[in-house]
C-alpha cells in the first residue's frame, strides 16, 4: 500500500528557558492510504501536538513530515493553506463548526475556500452514508452533538482528502453516539480509501482501528 | 448579596484581565472622545471670544448721536444686560497737503471705550494735553509723517468755509481701532485721538458715537434677535457682529448641534461597546444559573462587572480633559496676554456624564431583561432564535460560493445592531471631521481672498502732467491732473535701500503709463475715436483714457489673468518678452444729452498689430504734454487678447475710467522707453513684509523713505496681520480638533475591531485550519471595511447641506433685521437673493475634490488598519503558538 503520510524522528518542545516542556521525543511513524489508525495516549502525553504538527498547523523543532511523499515543513502558507484544503480534513471534540452557517454550507465551506463548486450529489451522498440527509439545511445550534460531530466528519470527508485528522472525535459524545461515530469513521475510511488518524484517551474507541499506536511522554511505544 | 458572591465576582474579574482590560479601555476613550472634543470646542469657543473682544472691541451696540443732522435720531441706549458705555467724539475729516479730504478723522474716545474696547499702542501713551494727540499708522502715512512719537503734526481741517490748522505733539502710536472695528457706517470713528478740549482747539464735533459693552453672562443669546430689537427707523445703530458672530463652526446652531453629534457619537462608542461585551457573557451567565446561581445573582453579577469595568473609566474619561483643559487655558492666557477663559459649564459635565452612565444602565437594564432563564438558554448554543431566523433568511435568498462575502454577510446578520451602530458612529465621526476640513478650507479660502489685494505697503508716485488741447476755434483748454508717468517714479536709490531693508519678503514693481496712447490701422472706424471727433468738432475737448501697467512679474500676472479670462490665442513666451499686449476694453461713457448711453471698442482684435505712441499723437486732437513734447518713439506690438468689459476687480485695478487698459510686460516698457529715449523708471510698488520685519526698522524705516521721496503710500499691515492672526486661529482651532477626533476615532476603531476579532477568534481559527490562505484575510478585512465605511461618502454632501443651511439662516436673519444687499459672483452685481449669495459662498468656501479624496483617504486606511488588526488576531495561529 502507499505511504500517504510519514513524519520522521519529529522533535517538539514547548516554552523556554527553564521552563521548558518536551512535546515530542523523536517520534518517527508512517499511514498508509486507506489505514485507520488510532493514537491513544493520557493527557498531555504529546496527542495534540503530534496532529497538529501532522497537520501542518504546527512545526517541530526537528525531524520531517512526508505528505504524499512531500516534505511540508519548508513550504510557503499559501502552500500550506492549499495543502491542508486539498489533502488534510479535520475532525475536532467540539465539532468545529461555524454557528451561522446550515449543516450543508457548512460541509461545502473548504470546497468553496478552494475556489471549486461542490458536487452536489456527492455531497448527498456523504451525507446520506453518515446518516444526516435530514440535518441538511438546520444550523448546529439545531442539531445534536451527535449530528454536529457527524456533519463536521462530512465536512472532513467532502473535499476526498488524503488524511482525515481527528482529534478526540467523540470526547463530547455519549456512548451510543461516540460508536456509531467511530464506526462511521472507520466505514467511510474503507469506503473512500482515505487515511483516517484518530487522537483518542478511549481505549474501547481505538480498538475500531486498524492500528493502534500508544504516546507515552511524547514517545510512541 | 453575600460578600462571598461579590468577592467571587470580583476575582472573575481581575482573572479576565485582558478582556476587561478591552472593556475598560475601550469605555475610557469612548467617554474621553465625547468629553475632550466637546470641551475643546468650548475653550476654543471662548478663546475667539476673547481674541475677538481684543480685535473688535468688547461691544454690542453702537448709536450714533449727529449734532449736525435733526433727522438723525438719537437716544441713550438702556438695557439691564449692558454693563458699561462709553463714547468717541468724531470732529472733521483731515486734509493732507494739497488741502484734499484724507480718510481719517479727528476726535476722542472716553476712558470706558479705551478699557472696554482694549485700545491699545504701538509706542507712546494717549494725549493728556490740549496740545497732545495719538494717530494711527493710516493716518500718519496719508499726511506724510513718520512713525515716530515726540515730532510735531500739523492737522488740517475743513472748519465749515475755513480750512484750520493746529500743530499738535504726537504722544503715542495706537493700533487702528477705527479700521479694526470695522464701524462701516456712513460715520467713521476717530483715526487721531485729541482730548475734548484738544478737538475744541481746531474744530467743533461732528458727532458721538456711543458704545454699550453687554454682560458676558448674555453673550450667548441670540444677538442678531436682541440686537434688532434696537434698530428703529430714523437711529442710525450699528451691531457688532464680528465679536458675536465669529464663534468656533460659525454659529451659535451650528456649535450645539455638533455638541449633540458627539454626545450621539459616544453614546453610540458606549452603547456598541457595552451590547458587544454584554451579548458575549450571556453563554458564561448560562453556565452560572446552571451551576445553580439564582436570577439576582447573576443580575448582581451583571450590574457589578459593568459598573466596575466601565464606570471609574468613564468618570477618568471625564475628568481628564477637564484637568488638562484648564492647564491649557493658563498657558494660553498667559502667553497672549488675555484674561484666564477657562470656564467650567457643570450643564455640558454633568450631561455628558449623565449620558455615558445612562447608556450603560441601559445597557445593565436590558441585559437584566435577556437573563431569563429561556433566553439564556437559548444563549448556550452561541446563535439565539432571533439571530437563527436572520440566518434563515440570508440563508434561502443568497446561496452564492463566495466564502468570504457570505462569512461577511452572516457576520452581520448575527449582529445587526453593532453594525448598525459602528456604521452610524464612523458616520458621525466622518461627518464631523468633514466640517473640519470644510471650515479649515474655508479659513483659508477667506484668508486668501481678504489677503489677495492687500499688500503691507503699496506705494505710488503720480506726476501732475499738464496737458493742453485747442479747441476748433482755437482756445486752449488747459489741464493739469496728477497721472502716472513712466519717466517720473521712486528713484533707483531709493529702490535699492528698500531690497535691502531687513524684513522684506517681496517687492512687486509695476510702471503704470498714461503718457502713451495706442494706434491702429483702423482706428478712424473706431466709434470711441468718431464720437471724440464730433466732439472736438463742436468744440468739446473728451479724450479716453488710456492707460498702461508694465508688469515685473509676469508670471503671477498671467496666472491671475488665466484664472479670470480664457486667453486662448496669447503667447506666454511673447507676453514676456514684450511682443504681445493683454487689451481690456471697457465701454467709454457718453455725456451730455447722450447720458447713459455707452460706446465699445470695435475695432481691434486679437492678433492685431497696434503702436504704442506718444499721447501727444492723438490722431484728431491736437494735443501737448508739458512735460514730454512729442516723445518720438514708435513701438508695434501684437495684442495677444481682447478682454471686454472687464469685472470691477480688474477695472480697479488697471484703472477705472480707462476705455483702454493695455497689461504687459517690463520688457516692453523698455523698449517703449528706449525708442522715446528716455530713462524708465518704476512708480508703483507693492511690498510684503516677512516675520523678521518690526514695526522699528521696518515699517518706519519705509515710511521715511516714502516720505522723503514724496511718494504717496498706505498700509494695510494692520489689516493684514488681524487677517494672518485670524486665519492661524482658525487653522490651529480646526485642525487641532480634526487631529484629536481622528486620533481617538482610530484608536476606538482599532479598539472596536480587536475586540470583536477575539470573539471571532475561534471561527479566524477553523477557516485557517480549513486551508484559508493569507490572501483571503486581506479581501476579508477590506470587504469588511468597506462595507462599514462606504457610507462615510454620504458625510460630504451631507457636511455641505450642514454648510449650506447654516449660510442662508445666517443670510436670511441679516435680511431680516439690518437688510442684506452684496455683492454676487456669479451675477457681478449686488444682490438681496439669498440662494444665489448661499451658492456664492457655498462655491467659494468648499472644495469638493478635497472633501470627497479625504474621506476617500479616510476610507482607504481604515481598511488598511482593519486588515493589520485582523492579521495579528490570525497570524500567531499559523504557527500555533496561540494554542
Amino acid at each position: 500500500m502507499k505511504t500517504v503520510l510519514q513524519c520522521k524522528e519529529i522533535s517538539k518542545t514547548y516554552g523556554s528557558g527553564q521552563i521548558q516542556v518536551q512535546a515530542l521525543k523523536k517520534c518517527s511513524l508512517e499511514f498508509t492510504q486507506g489505514e485507520f489508525a488510532a493514537i491513544v495516549g493520557k493527557s498531555g502525553s504529546g496527542k495534540s501536538t503530534l496532529l497538529k504538527i501532522l497537520g501542518t498547523l504546527d512545526t517541530p523543532d526537528e525531524g520531517e513530515v512526508l505528505l504524499d511523499g512531500e516534505s511540508v515543513l519548508h513550504l510557503s502558507d499559501k502552500r500550506l493553506s492549499k495543502i491542508r484544503r486539498r489533502k488534510i480534513g479535520f475532525i475536532y471534540q467540539d465539532y468545529s463548526l461555524f454557528p451561522e452557517y446550515t449543516a450543508y454550507e457548512n460541509i461545502i465551506m473548504p470546497i468553496h475556500l478552494d475556489g471549486r463548486k461542490e458536487h452536489k450529489e456527492h455531497v448527498l451522498e456523504v451525507l446520506e452514508t453518515l446518516g444526516i440527509s435530514g440535518c441538511k439545511d438546520k444550523f448546529p445550534s439545531e442539531m445534536s452533538g451527535g449530528e454536529q460531530q457527524r456533519t463536521a466528519i462530512a465536512r472532513a470527508l467532502c473535499i476526498s482528502p488524503a488524511v482525515i485528522l481527528a482529534d478526540e472525535p467523540t470526547g463530547n459524545l455519549d456512548a451510543g453516539n461516540a460508536n456509531e461515530v467511530v464506526m462511521l469513521m472507520s466505514k467511510a475510511a474503507r469506503l473512500y480509501s482515505q487515511t483516517i488518524l484518530m487522537v483518542t484517551h478511549d481505549r474501547q474507541m481505538a480498538d475500531y482501528a486498524d492500528r493502534i499506536l500508544v504516546i507515552a511522554d511524547g514517545s510512541i511505544g | 448579596m453575600s460578600n462571598t458572591f461579590l468577592k467571587l465576582i470580583l476575582t472573575g474579574q481581575r482573572r479576565r484581565k485582558r478582556e476587561m482590560r478591552y472593556v475598560s479601555l475601550a469605555a475610557f476613550i469612548s467617554v474621553l472622545f465625547m468629553s475632550s472634543v466637546t470641551l475643546f470646542q468650548t475653550v476654543m469657543d471662548r478663546y475667539l471670544m476673547e481674541t475677538n473682544y481684543q480685535n473688535y472691541g468688547d461691544w454690542v451696540l453702537s448709536a450714533v448721536k449727529d449734532d449736525t443732522d435733526s433727522t438723525v435720531r438719537f437716544s441713550e441706549l438702556s438695557h439691564p444686560y449692558f454693563t458699561a458705555s462709553g463714547v468717541c467724539v468724531t470732529g472733521a475729516s483731515l486734509l493732507n497737503g494739497q488741502n484734499e479730504p484724507i480718510r481719517a478723522c479727528l476726535g476722542t474716545a472716553d476712558e470706558e471705550v479705551r478699557q472696554f474696547g482694549n485700545l491699545s499702542l504701538y509706542d507712546g501713551r494717549f494725549p493728556e494735553a490740549e496740545n497732545e494727540i495719538a494717530m494711527d499708522l493710516t493716518s500718519l502715512s496719508a499726511l506724510g509723517y513718520r512713525y515716530e512719537t515726540g515730532q510735531t503734526i500739523r492737522i488740517t481741517v475743513q472748519e465749515e468755509d475755513t480750512v484750520a490748522e493746529q500743530d499738535y505733539l504726537l504722544t503715542g502710536i495706537i493700533k487702528s481701532f477705527a479700521a479694526n472695528w470695522k464701524h462701516r457706517f456712513r460715520y467713521p470713528l476717530p483715526n487721531c485721538i485729541v482730548t475734548k478740549e484738544g478737538l475744541a482747539r481746531i474744530c467743533t464735533p461732528r458727532y458721538a458715537t456711543y458704545f454699550y459693552q453687554l454682560d458676558r453672562r448674555y453673550e450667548d443669546l441670540d444677538m442678531q434677535e436682541f440686537t434688532s430689537a434696537f434698530f428703529l427707523p430714523g437711529h442710525i445703530r450699528e451691531y457688532n457682529s464680528y465679536v458675536y458672530e465669529n464663534r468656533i463652526w460659525g454659529s451659535k446652531d451650528m456649535f450645539d448641534s455638533v455638541k449633540l453629534l458627539l454626545t450621539l457619537i459616544g453614546a453610540l462608542a458606549v452603547g456598541y461597546l457595552m451590547l458587544s461585551y454584554v451579548s458575549q457573557r450571556r453563554k458564561w451567565y448560562y453556565r452560572l444559573r446552571c451551576a445553580g446561581a439564582d436570577k439576582a445573582q447573576i443580575r448582581f453579577l451583571i450590574f457589578v462587572e459593568a459598573v466596575c469595568g466601565t464606570f471609574p473609566y468613564a468618570l477618568l474619561g471625564m475628568t481628564i480633559p477637564y484637568a488638562v483643559g484648564a492647564a491649557v487655558c493658563l498657558g494660553l492666557s498667559a502667553g497672549q496676554g488675555l484674561p484666564y477663559f477657562f470656564v467650567f459649564h457643570p450643564e455640558d459635565f454633568f450631561g455628558q456624564m449623565g449620558t455615558a452612565l445612562g447608556i450603560i444602565l441601559f445597557v445593565i437594564l436590558c441585559a437584566w431583561m435577556g437573563c431569563r432563564d429561556q433566553r439564556l438558554s437559548q444563549n448556550s448554543h452561541g446563535v439565539t432564535k432571533r439571530q437563527l431566523r436572520r440566518l434563515r433568511r440570508d440563508a434561502r435568498t443568497h446561496r452564492n460560493r463566495n466564502t468570504g462575502r457570505s462569512f461577511l454577510r452572516r457576520q452581520r446578520k448575527l449582529h445587526p445592531f453593532q453594525y448598525t451602530a459602528f456604521v452610524l458612529f464612523s458616520f458621525g465621526v466622518c461627518l464631523l471631521l468633514t466640517l473640519c476640513l470644510n471650515k479649515l478650507w474655508q479659513s483659508g479660502q477667506e484668508y486668501r481672498l481678504a489677503k489677495e489685494d492687500l499688500h503691507d505697503f503699496t506705494a505710488s508716485r503720480q506726476n501732475n502732467l499738464a496737458m493742453e488741447s485747442p479747441f476748433m476755434d482755437g482756445a486752449i483748454s488747459a489741464n493739469k491732473d496728477p497721472a502716472y508717468d513712466m519717466y517720473d517714479g521712486i528713484s533707483d536709490a531709493s529702490g535699492k535701500e528698500i531690497a535691502s531693508l531687513i524684513g522684506i519678503k517681496s517687492i512687486e514693481r509695476i510702471t503704470m503709463d498714461a503718457t502713451h496712447i495706442l494706434q491702429w490701422q483702423n482706428k478712424a472706424d473706431s466709434p470711441i475715436e468718431q464720437h471724440v471727433l464730433e466732439q472736438y468738432k463742436q468744440n468739446h475737448i473728451s479724450i479716453p483714457g488710456t492707460y498702461f501697467s508694465y508688469y515685473e512679474d509676469c508670471g503671477k500676472l498671467l496666472k491671475e489673468l488665466k484664472k479670470d479670462f480664457e486667453l486662448k490665442k496669447l503667447d506666454p513666451a511673447a507676453f514676456r518678452n514684450g511682443e504681445e499686449i493683454v487689451l481690456m476694453l471697457s465701454p467709454y461713457d457718453i455725456w451730455g444729452d447722450e447720458a447713459d448711453k455707452q460706446l465699445l471698442e470695435t475695432t481691434i482684435h486679437a492678433g492685431d498689430t497696434v503702436e504704442i505712441v506718444s499721447a501727444e499723437e492723438q490722431l484728431h486732437i491736437p494735443l501737448e504734454i508739458k512735460d514730454h513734447v512729442r516723445l518720438p518713439g514708435c513701438v508695434p506690438v501684437k495684442v495677444g487678447a481682447v478682454i471686454k468689459n472687464p469685472p470691477l476687480n480688474w477695472k480697479w485695478r488697471v484703472g477705472f475710467g480707462a476705455s483702454y487698459a493695455i497689461l504687459a510686460s517690463q520688457r516692453l516698457a523698455e523698449r517703449v522707453a528706449k525708442a522715446d529715449g528716455q530713462t524708465l523708471c518704476y512708480n508703483y510698488l507693492n511690498i510684503d513684509l516677512n516675520s523678521a520685519s518690526s514695526f522699528e526698522s521696518t515699517q518706519k524705516r519705509l515710511a521715511d523713505i516714502f516720505s522723503e521721496q514724496s511718494v504717496t503710500y498706505s498700509s494695510d499691515s494692520e489689516e493684514i496681520a488681524l487677517l494672518r492672526h485670524t486665519f492661524v486661529r482658525n487653522v490651529c482651532i480646526y485642525s487641532v480638533l480634526l487631529i484629536t477626533i481622528l486620533f481617538i476615532f482610530l484608536l476606538l476603531w482599532v479598539h472596536f475591531h480587536q475586540l470583536q476579532d477575539r470573539y471571532r477568534a475561534k471561527e479566524y481559527r477553523l477557516l485557517k485550519q480549513l486551508g484559508m490562505e493569507e490572501a483571503f484575510w486581506a479581501r476579508i478585512s477590506l470587504k469588511e471595511s468597506f462595507w462599514e465605511t462606504v457610507w462615510m461618502i454620504i458625510c460630504v454632501p451631507c457636511s455641505y447641506a450642514m454648510m449650506a443651511f447654516e449660510i442662508y439662516a445666517d443670510f436670511k436673519k441679516q435680511k431680516e433685521t439690518v437688510g442684506l444687499y452684496l455683492w454676487s459672483d456669479t451675477l457681478y452685481d449686488y444682490t438681496g437673493d439669498l440662494m444665489l449669495l448661499t451658492r456664492d459662498q457655498m462655491r467659494l468656501y468648499t472644495n469638493p475634490v478635497i472633501s470627497a479624496g479625504f474621506v476617500l483617504a479616510l476610507i482607504l486606511g481604515l481598511a488598511a488598519l482593519r486588515y493589520l488588526v485582523i492579521r495579528r488576531c490570525v497570524k500567531p495561529d499559523a504557527s500555533g503558538k496561540s494554542e
